[in-house]
């Protein structure tokens, strides 16, 4: 399909400036450099213009000079992402929400929020807590991602694992399709068709751009407790998170460190972990305050019978703060050892983990790579962070063909390719490793159905028909080739 | 196979029923109907199959209750993989030595299953978000309308891997596949249960009792189950005192099941009275079963309300006039009978942000009236039909089910 030139169209640039403020539209490289990534930097693509609409409007008005001028257009919150989702693959028009950032009210009793989705995750809860609410998802980048990113992303962090991913959280979203039409999705609207809001969450900025969402509060807990537990070795820590899963006690967060994040975290952060542990891991409670304390029973028992060193107790919030701090920087803190990180996020069943770590290990060691890994063993959700330096072609091979190894041992062990990240570009041209070729159809023509003009944030999530999947041997996770890499260094704002 | 004269699907009568006993035989079931043009419809325990608009005709009716049994059990995982035609009530069963169960309460579980639940989207009585079909269906297989086997999702609790088409399909009516395998989460047998009936004072005016009530579940997070039934429901386990009656039940730790009732007691200012155990699994059985599986008085419609929880329970409040309506606040929804002849003047009651369907009504009645009240927008429309047209592109699956047509005219 032909595409033409958004700002060489004096016609549909007319309309865009009327439509947005003075200055909410940028043109010039300097201005639009940012705007050429998100967190994964490692795919980079120029955007001809950003606009930085402030109403639902105003993104309408965008969407609808996209079309006439078959302009590809790519929605952006705060570019924290890992995946190339808000990469303007091929050119076209960035759309930023960030000007959209406002929480506009806060319903107590009903314990929902409505929100601009340009508003930064953790705001809502800052907004929500005075009435004893707090906004669930909790990426580690919370303090800069945005709604509208968690939204597109299907967004976890620590405490999905017991309280579900953003889909479980959203109650309705304001959403603009590609043909400039605005609908406003909602779970009691399911019930007169399809789960149209289930299927737009998670699908990473390719079925529309939500503007507004109602999103749902729980309230806080009575108490909460965070506890850290060095291990000799990371196996027996993964035994352990297994055998808690297993027992039924259902902690707020489990959180797994190795030796080498340890050791990067501990020189950047101070987190006050023990520098001599193989692992640690990081609890947390919540509940009724007899509640908690019972589950404290249960947990230590189980942490000190898979080989816990010990089982400390967060006195207060300042050093419940300290642990978590050192969880939620160690991606960026891993810019002390390396210049070029890629960091995955493949799953495996939670009784698989042990198995899961030993290989990842196994596959470090067979192709001599760095690997670090910081998880969410509670859910499964590895993230072995691999450090290397993209200057050299032979180790940037290695590193591709070892991350292409893991992405399938977590699929053989019965997991998946992403439990939060998303596929993006990233993992576009490996889907073929966990799905089969009419399940990869099936999700075309949902796609072509909902967004028919194929300019919705092209190019992602799903490989293209008798793709590089397909045609050219086994699929391969997409490190991008050395010729349109810059260098790679990992940003102290990215998180995982 | 026999041809089944009495059988009908909401109203519109059988051509011929087929029992699949295994996935391929589904396939191929559905490649010949295919083929030949023949409106499919679907059957689990048969519980929901009236839910949404009546199906044009039915040529073939594909019972898929065969396809039953455990695939694997992943102890250690939470999770299951089981045949869609595997009842709810057997799965647990199965479950229950391992102290684990499927957190799923249709109304009839013995003949409610898994593929069932799902497809209607069934939330079932439990009031947590996290125990909604579309929260604990992790993976599933399907057959497409032209015999195309097809998997989303997995196995794993956490997965952002290509698109959610366990949600699209979660609540389709049957109208885009058959679902022949899911995979659960399960959760542990809680420990503990307890159930406490608060008994709302006579003569509060709707505002302050739907406030109160919500502020009562607010204060309950560890309550798996709330309910408000008006005077007169005949409930079993329940006192008939003659008084509104809001039923908490809790689930979870033994420490924590006191202070949670104490809390909601305290926030519901009304005094509460402990079920023993029998009464209350008496009680939430009824509360399960009374809508709208089960079928109603002559000539009443069972219908739905969903929206914010404070409008939902106020517009309950109006609607007890007609017949004794159930409300779930922590669900945004409300279940009610009304006599279909006095269907508009009962709507007229109900607040503006709150839609109704009418699920559940005699022979013949959804044929001739809008069964989504208001119906959903056009672009929304839109998006449906899109969908349903590149899954099933014959339209042979339900054909008129799903909300995409407008009602007919009386004939």
């Amino acid at each position: 399909m032909s595409r033409r030139s958004f700002t060489k169209n004096a016609e549909v640039l007319r309309t865009v400036r009327a439509a947005l403020g003075v200055n909410d539209l940028l043109l010039r490289p300097e201005h639009t450099l940012p705007y050429e990534c998100d967190g994964s930097t490692a795919y980079r693509s120029a955007p001809e213009a950003v606009a930085l609409p402030r109403t639902t409007e105003q993104v309408a008005a965008l969407v609808r000079a996209c079309r006439a001028s078959r302009t590809p257009f790519t929605a952006r919150g705060a570019g924290t992402g890992l995946s190339g989702g808000a990469t303007p693959l091929e050119g076209g028009l960035v759309i930023s929400l960030a000007a959209m950032n406002r929480v506009l009210d806060v319903d107590p009793r009903e314990r929902t929020a409505r929100c601009q989705t340009g508003v930064v995750n953790l705001e809502i809860s800052r907004a929500a807590a005075p009435h004893g609410l707090f906004f669930a998802p909790d990426p580690s980048s919370q303090s800069a991602c945005t709604l509208g990113g968690n939204i597109a992303e299907n967004s976890g962090g620590p405490h999905c694992f017991k309280l579900g991913a953003t889909t479980s959280h959203i109650l309705s979203a304001t959403v603009v399709l590609e043909d400039g039409a605005v609908v406003e999705l909602s779970e009691d609207g399911a019930a007169a068709g399809y789960d149209l809001l289930g299927l737009f969450t998670g699908s990473e900025g390719t079925l529309g751009i939500a503007t507004e969402a109602t999103v749902r509060l729980l309230p806080l807990p009575e108490r909460v407790e965070t506890l850290l537990a060095p291990f000799a070795a990371l196996v027996p820590a993964c035994e352990a998170v297994s055998a808690i899963v297993a027992a039924g006690v259902v902690p707020v967060a489990m959180e797994a460190l190795d030796a080498a994040t340890i050791e990067v975290v501990e020189a950047g952060v101070g987190a006050g972990y023990p520098k001599d542990a193989g692992a640690v891991l990081l609890l947390e409670l919540d509940g009724t305050r007899p509640a908690v304390a019972r589950q404290r029973r249960e947990v230590v028992a189980i942490l000190r019978a898979k080989g816990a060193l010990e089982v400390i107790t967060a006195k207060d919030d300042a050093e419940r703060e300290r642990l978590w701090l050192g969880r939620k920087r160690a991606f960026g803190a891993m810019g002390r050892i390396s210049t070029d990180l890629y960091v995955q996020d493949g799953v495996v069943p939670r009784s698989a983990l042990p198995e899961a770590i030993a290989e990842v290990e196994r596959i470090g060691k067979k192709y001599r790579i760095r690997v670090a890994n910081v998880f969410h063993a509670g859910d499964g959700n590895l993230h072995p962070c691999v450090a290397y330096d993209g200057r050299d072609p032979d180790e940037r091979e290695r590193v591709l063909a070892a991350s292409h190894e893991m992405l399938e041992m977590c699929v053989r062990l019965g997991g998946t390719l992403s439990g939060e990240h998303g596929v993006g570009i990233e993992k576009r041209d490996a889907l073929g490793i966990l799905f089969g070729e009419a399940d990869l159809e099936t999700m075309r023509r949902v796609r072509e159905a909902w967004s028919p003009s194929g300019l919705l944030n092209p190019g992602k999530v799903l490989p293209l028909r008798g793709g590089c999947a397909e045609a050219s041997g086994p699929a391969r996770s997409a490190l991008p080739a050395l010729s349109v890499v810059g260098r790679t260094p990992a940003v102290p704002g990215a998180w995982i | 196979m026999p041809a089944a004269a009495t059988a009908a699907v909401d109203g519109v009568p059988v051509r011929r029923i087929e029992r699949p006993g295994s996935e391929e035989a589904v396939a191929e079931a559905l490649r010949a109907a295919s083929k030949a043009g023949r409106a499919v419809v679907f059957r689990g325990g048969g519980t929901r199959l009236d839910l949404g608009r009546p199906p044009r005709r039915v040529d073939r009716l594909l019972d898929l209750a065969g396809l039953s049994g455990v695939i694997e059990h992943h102890r250690r995982d939470l999770t299951v993989e089981a045949w869609a035609g595997t009842t709810v009530a057997a799965l647990n069963r199965a479950l229950r030595p391992t102290g684990q169960f499927v957190p799923l309460d249709p109304p009839l579980p013995e003949r409610a299953t898994l593929g069932g639940v799902i497809a209607a989207g069934e939330t079932g009585i439990r009031c947590v978000p996290g125990a909604r079909p579309r929260d604990l269906l992790l993976g599933l297989t399907a057959v497409l309308a032209d015999g195309t086997r097809v998997r989303a999702g997995g196995r794993v609790v956490k997965n952002v891997t290509g698109y959610e088409l366990t949600k699209l399909l979660t609540g389709s009516l049957g109208t885009l596949a058959a679902i022949t395998r899911v995979t659960l989460r399960l959760r542990a047998v809680p420990e503990a249960s307890a159930t406490t009936s608060f008994r709302l004072p006579t003569g509060d005016r709707p505002e302050r009792f739907a406030d109160r009530v919500l502020a009562a579940a607010a204060a309950a997070p560890g309550a798996e189950a709330a309910c408000v039934v008006p005077p007169g429901t005949r409930l079993p386990g329940l006192p008939q005192d003659g008084g509104f009656r809001f039923a908490v039940r809790f689930e979870g730790l033994r420490e924590e099941a006191s202070p949670a009732l104490d809390g909601v007691a305290e926030a519901a200012e009304a005094p509460g009275e402990r079920l023993d155990p029998g009464a209350a699994e008496r009680f939430w059985a009824g509360v399960r079963d009374a809508y709208p599986a089960v079928p109603q008085a002559s000539g009443a419609l069972g219908i739905a309300i969903r929206g914010p929880a404070g409008p939902v329970l106020r517009s309950a409040w109006h609607l007890a006039a007609y017949g004794p309506p159930i409300g779930f606040p922590s669900q945004r929804r409300a279940l009610a009978s009304v006599p279909a002849a006095r269907l508009a003047s009962a709507l007229a009651w109900v607040e503006p942000e709150v839609g109704a369907a009418v699920e559940t009504a005699p022979p013949g009645w959804k044929a001739a009236n809008a069964v989504f009240r208001p119906a959903p927008p056009s672009a929304v429309q839109a998006l449906n039909a899109r969908i349903k047209a590149a899954l099933d592109p014959g339209g042979i699956l339900a054909p008129g089910r799903t909300g995409e047509s407008p009602p007919q005219e009386p004939e």
